[in-house]
């Protein structure tokens, strides 16, 4: 399968997904709750993108917008585009994305005891996605499974494809994960806290895991975490998110290194470091704003140290500060 | 030295049934003799990986969940030789933070009934009047607005629920409060501001703190001593600065490792040692070291005895058969 | 000092009102149960002035003339095979009916209750043993055993409430028991112990209040089959005796004259315990999401 990418297609470095303007809200009974709001970012090929951000900012819902995952009554996709390879996904039929999901672009959890059906074997649901977007044979698709799973480190893969969900530990079962996203090959892998429900000596193996494989496979990661030291030895390009809004977006040490948006800035800071001398850490004052009460202008102005009257009335256009890292915030708009 | 309270050799074993008249099979040895001891006004830290026994070490300390065996002393008094209503008095002095803020309260009381719940069981206040006046002085300690009194848990966020959750905490004037992964499902801007509502609390009151956690920065940041428990057991015990910067436990060192590196100058600095390998099953434990299957320094004396608890020097205590790191 | 306790009390009471009235609203906005509540009243309505609405002589009073008729102008409902007017015994017949059915799954509930609570809370050797006897009166035919008890007691409306509740306590024993055991081990059970709750309140406080939803829903089912249970003790005369009106044992006393086509005679009681066990649902449904406070804004 690696043959067909090398004919003709785009090398490294160059935009893979644009997600541009997007906008995606949810009906409720008493109103519109936009969730996410004029989103735009770039995945190029072969990076990994860390999305951070906390709970509620929009991050796994726009993340889940690419592939049309976020479905039900209430859900409104109102408005932008995610153009993968020359065509917009938010008007794919479910047909057109059936071909994608999973095949082109997949996605791992973060849970892995829900993302795995407790009821049939590993090997089975790993084979059902050969299955589906191969023409592989029976054989074929065991000796592919194995392969996979050796490449995550897994010890006795072929003993492992016989056994269940419950059998595996959480490690286990994540990079079992991680192999049935990587299985077809995929351009793109989006992993939504992949490793926020393991332990930190796990994390350690699984991101290493990930990181091997990318080098190999020369996927692109969209990595989404709230974890900032995860995100800094993952990410090769950062977007900081609040209040389903883009507020910086950088290269990974640019952004770590000289943060601009306060909220960014607050929440460096406000992270406890090794031989850190103080008494007290500095804090973000106030709550995460839930989507029923966002703020207007700027989400972030009630707890903003910096905050002016502008910032209350809109949300300010996104400025370049320095090649590639670009920031919305009043303090640094073009007058 | 003033120990406010003294752990001996505590145990916890869960028994597994099966058969059929549901006889026990095996037993778990969630905590199998752990001893610590923390000082008056000190904070302890307790790190570990999920399953290693840290949460129920804390349980079984304040009397949550009954005990295998091992003493518990508390100011001096062993909590279990103690009389019915002594154990009461004692038990009123030790408290503890949940970690999920959302099933640690009740979803059909308001913030006013939690809080003085404490109050009202122990009879810590005589008119009706004086248990307001003591609510809402708990709420304003714990950065709550006394107008919030009389809502429901689920109007408020998670930092907030935790705020409602240390402050009854509070209330019953506890002198030691265990905080059980109290900030891990926080968000990372609230994180921090319930630490330092926690210090404070702790610099104001005198509090005595266990915090268990796994996460290594903030136990660092906020802990004086620390314990490793790897499996059951504290492999290595020492202050803060003894564990962070000379581990001497090859698990510690690997733990530490793991911890992922922010700054350029960290990732520059990092050896990363992989562990190889998963938990052993609780079911069958290890004969020697337990953490002898993962251990980079395995030798062949590792898998046949277990090494002793020794001190190192300094209060810096471990428990490894290599001699120095 | 007390005009920042009279601030408090305020406070407090404000609190209160608006929290009822948001139960309130949420009651209201369930359509369907706005409309079972209704319905209900209307039953109880019926049931508290039925001497109003139509003397209870009519209900009783044997006019041979009239035998199995259809529904007329001066029998809206018809008559039975003694001529007795079917209006009057289902406007009669819902004192008894609904006093049965509300009142043995009020008490089994209650009684219920506690010891599937008391069961899961304390587990152990209480609850195999508890557990143990449910499933012996389980294995019981309900109607077998509610015929001893009555037969044992004497034939009366109270001895019929207590043979029912007896038959259905095991049921709600164990499905309260397996709600609780979800609820003991969430961690404000353990924050209460710590708060030196003692056991008791810990159940009255934190652990029923939290099963409320599932109970209401169990009970609000079953009030149906009570009745039923109810009618077929009347029927083998160990419950309500004739010619004291009760819905169930109309039903019974139809099944004689369905097959000559008198449908009417099955029709009223049948759709009167139907109407009422679909109006006590849609309301039980209706409660459980108006009180609970998850649901609120």
């Amino acid at each position: 399968m690696n043959e067909e990418r090398a004919n003709g297609v785009p090398a490294a470095g160059e935009p893979l997904l644009q997600v541009s303007h997007l906008r995606v809200s949810f009906q409720t009974d008493r109103a519109l709750l936009c969730a996410v709001e004029d989103v735009s970012f770039t995945v190029n090929r072969g990076e990994t993108l860390g999305i951070v951000g906390e709970s509620g900012c929009g991050k796994s819902i726009s993340c889940m917008s690419i592939l049309k995952l976020v479905q039900g009554e209430n859900v409104r996709y109102e408005g932008g585009e995610i153009r993968y390879a020359g065509e917009n996904t938010l008007t794919m039929t479910e047909k057109q994305l059936q071909t994608i999901r999973g095949r082109k672009i997949s996605m791992i959890f973060q849970e892995p005891m829900t993302a795995l059906n407790p009821l049939y074997s590993i090997g089975d649901q790993m084979g059902e996605v050969l299955k589906l977007h191969t023409k592989l044979r029976k054989g074929e698709i065991w000796t592919r499974c194995c392969e996979m799973l050796e490449k995550v480190r897994i010890p006795n893969p072929g003993e492992v494809l016989q056994r269940y969900p419950f059998n595996l530990s959480g490690g286990m079962r994540q990079r079992v994960m991680i192999a049935m996203a990587l299985l077809t090959n995929p351009e793109l892998v989006i992993a939504d806290e992949p490793t926020t429900a393991l332990d930190v000596t796990i994390q350690a193996q699984v991101l290493d895991v990930m990181r091997q494989l990318q080098g190999e496979y020369g996927c692109s990661y969209i990595f989404i975490t709230h974890d900032l030291g995860v995100i800094s030895e993952m990410a090769d390009r950062v977007v900081v998110m609040y209040g389903g809004r883009v507020c910086e977006c950088a290269e990974t040490d640019t952004l770590f290194e000289h943060p601009y948006h306060p909220y960014t800035r607050g929440l460096i800071a406000s992270r406890p470091y090794r031989g850190m001398q103080a008494d007290r850490l500095p804090v973000i004052p106030g709550n995460v704003p839930s989507l029923s009460n966002k703020p207007t202008g700027c989400p972030f102005h009630t707890r903003c140290p910096d905050a002016r009257d502008c910032c209350r009335e809109a949300f300010p256009e996104e400025t370049t500060v320095a090649e590639g890292h670009t920031v919305a915030c009043w303090n640094y708009a073009k007058k | 030295m003033d120990n406010l309270l003294e752990v001996k050799d505590l145990k916890k074993y869960f028994p597994i049934k099966g058969g059929f008249f549901g006889r026990t099979v095996a037993e778990v040895r969630a905590v199998d003799g752990v001893s610590f001891s923390i000082q008056r006004g000190r904070v302890l830290g307790l790190v570990g990986e999920s399953g290693c026994g840290k949460s129920t070490a804390g349980r079984v300390l304040l009397g949550l969940s009954p005990r295998t065996g091992g003493e518990i002393r508390f100011d001096g008094e062993d909590v279990s030789k103690a009389s019915k209503s002594r154990q009461r008095e004692l038990r009123r002095r030790m408290q503890m933070v949940f970690q999920d803020p959302f099933s640690s309260l009740d979803p059909r009381m308001n913030v006013a009934e939690i809080i003085s719940e404490g109050l009202v069981s122990y009879q810590l206040c005589r008119t009706r009047a004086e248990l307001d006046d003591r609510v809402h002085q708990l709420m304003e300690q714990c950065g709550l607005f006394p107008e919030q009194a009389y809502r429901y848990v689920h109007q408020f966020s998670g930092g907030q629920r935790q705020r409602i959750c240390i402050a009854r905490a509070l209330a019953t004037s506890p002198d030691f409060i265990v905080l059980d992964e109290a900030v891990s499902a926080l968000d990372v801007s609230i994180q921090a501001q319930i630490i330092n509502l926690l210090r404070d609390l702790q610099a104001r009151m005198g509090l005595t703190y266990l915090f268990i956690s796994h996460d290594l920065n903030i136990v660092q940041f906020i802990s004086d001593q620390v314990a490793v428990m790897y499996l059951g057991e504290i492999v290595e015990y020492g202050t803060t600065e003894q564990i962070f910067s000379h581990p001497m436990h090859p698990y510690t060192v690997a733990l530490l490792s793991a911890v992922p590196a922010f700054t350029r100058e960290e990732k520059a600095r990092k050896q990363r040692i992989l562990l190889e390998g998963d938990l052993p099953s609780p079911y069958d434990m290890p004969k020697g070291c337990r953490f002898a299957g993962r251990c980079p320094y395995r030798q062949d004396t590792c898998e046949e005895t277990k090494p002793a608890w020794t001190d190192r020097g300094d209060g810096h205590w471990c428990m490894c058969h290599r001699p120095q790191l | 000092m007390s005009k920042l306790q009279t601030e408090h009390a305020r406070r407090k009471r404000d609190q209160r009102r608006e929290h009822s009235r948001e139960t309130w609203r949420l009651f209201c906005k369930n359509k369907a149960a706005l409309f079972g509540l209704a319905i209900l009243i209307l039953f109880v309505l019926m049931a508290l002035f039925a001497d109003v609405i139509v003397p209870y002589e009519k209900a009783i009073a044997q006019d041979a003339s009239v035998r199995l008729s259809g529904p007329t102008a001066e029998h809206i409902f018809g008559t039975d095979k003694y001529g007795r007017d079917v209006f009057a015994q289902i406007v009669h017949g819902s004192r008894r009916s609904l006093s049965l059915g509300i009142g043995t799954t009020l008490l089994s509930v209650l009684i219920g209750g506690l010891i599937g609570a008391c069961c899961g809370f304390y587990g152990g050797k209480l609850d195999a043993v508890v557990m143990r006897i449910c499933d012996i009166v389980m294995c019981i035919p309900a109607l077998l055993f509610a015929l001893a008890v009555v037969a044992a007691l004497g034939a009366d409306m109270m001895n019929l409430i207590i043979a029912i509740t007896i038959i259905s306590v095991p049921s709600y024993v164990r499905v309260i028991r397996s709600v609780i055991l979800s609820i003991v081990e969430q961690d404000y059970i353990y924050a209460a112990r710590l708060c030196g709750t003692r056991n008791g309140k810990i159940i009255l406080r934190h652990v029923l209040p939290n099963a409320m939803g599932p109970i209401i829903v169990q009970a609000s089912m079953n009030v149906a089959s009570m009745m039923l249970t109810a009618a077929g003790l009347s029927f083998i005369g160990m419950g309500v005796q004739q010619p004291t009106p009760e819905w169930g044992a109309m039903l019974n006393e139809a099944r004689d004259s369905m097959l000559d086509g008198h449908l009417h005679l099955l029709l009223f009681p049948g759709a009167a315990i139907a109407l009422s066990a679909l109006s006590l649902n849609l309301v039980g449904d209706g409660l459980r999401d108006a009180l609970d406070p998850r649901l609120k804004s």
